[in-house]
């Protein structure tokens, strides 16, 4: 589908747009999207065989950008704005303007959050397409994302752009030096032995490895609609906090010490994977092979032990 | 400004669209869009000079709807969305169906919510306009009408339309439509008794329908790309059982306050600077407000005691 098409994705100088831009960048003609502030941003998209220009969604020009692109990944994002007015400058009107340059496409696809949801109480309550929105999950971040929903879902409309909106869970698995949430708690954990809990509930996730993202890609695309498809990114199991840490304990050979935060950072955000699961298959890789590999890839200097799965 | 104008007011029957149609229908070319499901509003709407279209923009085809609008003001909207999916597609997806095929206007209206903002911690923080928005209030309510925002913005920037977000507080006091004040005040009349929240104070910032229709140009003014919000809200905050004590005065009758998780998260007051700053000081304040719509309900409930009566003889 991607093959020798003209793509233009957003992103792709985080963890998720890397890994899908190292995965299409080879087999189309990718052009990755950025402020490029960071120094050495510009040469390491041009090193993934991207062409990069630059622009900036939220707050400065696209003219650099051109048109007539087939398909546009859109994976960027500020994930920690100050307050929400700031987050729909760069989540609901970025998108929006993106739309507006690229309505030639052939279809859009959008990366939303879990975070768009009304938060449940309930640790194993199970997020689907269709469960209620709202606040709760992610503050400013989910807010302005859901915002940034409604601004994809006009544009879907008013342009006739075939779209799909994919819920994002919370991904894990890269070398990037730029640790997500998990992992962070995983190199916490080898550097004190020490794990936090929360104090009065379970945690559940479903967190999806970060080189499966890529595969969903295509089938996404082919989802696309109008008004919008929306089809959530998770991994294919629930996985249990503290479950979570005893198998890397084993993993490491050391017994995890959990600690009780009255204020875990994390709320509960199992996501249903069915539809994804119906459109693009079985997420390729298990929670217990992930975590491994994942922990092989940032601590090179472990020898992990063998467990059974 | 509007006059001779063509304009396109969607959910003319409820409060708000009613008062704006009976403002506008005889100076302006208004088109006024409505599902009319309540009996003889279609002709209400006629009789007023208004050219009244069938149609709800959510679900049916705006074929019928002329595109070449002035001024499109945005009043539709469903207030108790059953799940996610029906919230998206009245609160959301119809404002994009709407500005898509009203693209040459020159001002879009686009009537939200106080409670799309995040709740404070303190019931009497005044929304300004640039607080925190996020809440779950009123079910899907709050969080689709915030998506609606989001279309709001989308659509503003992708079409060029200037536009503007007015966040209402509760307004009431019109011959059409009901607000949580006039179904407390039925309530009332009815039985004496009051709800107030099970915990917890609430206050608001009620605005009267009649200065909302004020507020209709000075709001379009605004009207900007990116998209303008305005809060339209009274100048006066006020307890929710003081209202009813006034009430109680004016009724000569006693409100049994009783509490009710009902009522929590139904408040919230705002910072009526900036409106002020465009349209002035409001006419109505709550007392005179108030008052008046008791006296509208009054009448009416004084009346339907006549007719039982009659039919019980």
């Amino acid at each position: 589908m991607l093959n020798g098409r003209k793509v233009l994705i957003t992103g792709h100088t985080g963890r998720i747009g890397q890994a899908i831009a190292e995965r299409f960048a080879p087999i189309c003609d990718m052009w990755g999207l950025a402020r490029y502030s960071r120094e050495g941003s510009w040469e390491e998209t041009v090193a993934t065989g991207l062409t990069p220009v630059r622009g900036d969604l939220g707050r400065g020009s696209l003219d650099e950008v051109p048109t007539d692109f087939d398909y546009v990944l859109n994976i960027a994002a500020a994930i920690h704005p100050a307050t929400t007015d700031e987050g729909l400058v760069d989540n609901c009107e970025g998108p929006a303007r993106l739309m507006s340059h690229c309505r030639s496409a052939k279809a859009f696809l959008h990366v939303s959050t879990v975070s768009v949801h009304k938060y449940s109480d309930d640790p194993r309550h199970v997020y689907t397409e269709e469960s209620d929105i709202g606040a709760g999950i992610g503050s400013a971040y989910g807010i302005s994302k859901l915002a940034g929903e409604g601004a994809v879902r006009a544009g879907a409309i008013i342009l006739d752009l075939p779209t799909v909106i994919c819920r994002q869970n919370v991904q894990y698995g890269g070398a990037h030096p730029d640790a997500n949430v998990i992992e962070q708690m995983i190199d916490r954990f080898i550097e004190t032995g020490e794990v936090p809990v929360p104090s009065d509930h379970e945690y559940f996730n479903s967190a999806d490895y970060l080189y499966d993202i890529p595969d969903w890609i295509e089938p996404c695309l082919a989802a696309a609609s109008v008004p919008p498809a929306i089809v959530n990114w998770c991994g294919d199991e629930a996985i249990n906090w503290v479950e979570l840490f005893e198998y890397i304990g084993q993993l490491i050979d050391r017994q995890p010490r959990f600690v009780k935060v009255g204020n875990f950072p994390f709320p509960n955000s199992v996501q249903d994977p069915s539809k994804r699961q119906s459109i693009a298959g079985l997420a390729r890789t298990p929670w217990k092979e992930g975590f491994r590999r994942s922990i092989e890839m940032r601590h090179p200097e472990l020898t992990l032990a063998k467990v059974e799965r | 400004m509007l006059e001779s104008r063509k304009l396109l007011v969607t959910g003319c029957t409820s409060q708000i669209g009613w008062a704006v149609l009976s403002r506008y229908a005889g100076t302006t070319d208004l088109w006024a869009l409505s599902r009319y499901s309540e009996p003889g509003s279609f002709d209400a709407a006629l009789a007023l000079g208004a050219k009244p279209v069938r149609c709800d923009p959510a679900t049916d085809s705006l074929d019928k709807v002329p595109p070449d609008f002035d001024y499109v003001l945005n009043f539709a909207e469903k207030p108790d969305p059953g799940n996610a999916g029906e919230g998206l597609s009245a609160n959301c997806d119809s404002i994009a169906r709407l500005m898509k095929h009203c693209r040459s206007a020159r001002a879009f209206l686009h009537l939200s919510t106080n409670w799309v903002y995040k709740p404070h911690p303190d019931p009497a923080h005044a929304y300004r306009e640039h607080d925190d928005i996020g809440s779950n209030r009123g079910g899907q309510y709050a969080p689709s009408k915030t998506a609606g925002e989001g279309a709001v913005r989308g659509g503003g920037l992708i079409l060029g339309l200037p536009a503007i977000i007015c966040r209402a507080n509760v307004v009431y006091g019109g011959a059409h439509g009901r607000s949580m004040i006039e179904d407390a005040i039925d309530h009332f009349l009815a039985t004496g008794e009051v709800l107030v929240p099970s915990e917890g104070r609430l206050v608001l910032s009620p605005l009267h329908v009649e200065d909302v229709a004020d507020l209709i140009e000075p709001s379009l003014r605004l009207a900007a790309v990116p998209t303008a919000v305005l809060n339209w809200t009274g100048d006066e905050a006020v307890e929710w059982e003081e209202l009813f004590a006034y009430v109680g005065q004016l009724t000569g009758r006693k409100p049994a306050f009783s509490r009710s998780d009902m009522l929590d998260g139904m408040g919230g007051i705002q910072d009526p600077s900036r409106r002020r700053s465009v349209a002035g000081p409001v006419k109505v304040g709550w007392k005179e407000g108030v008052r008046a719509a008791l006296e509208r309900r009054n009448m009416s409930v004084a009346a339907a005691a006549r007719i039982s009566g009659e039919e019980g003889c």
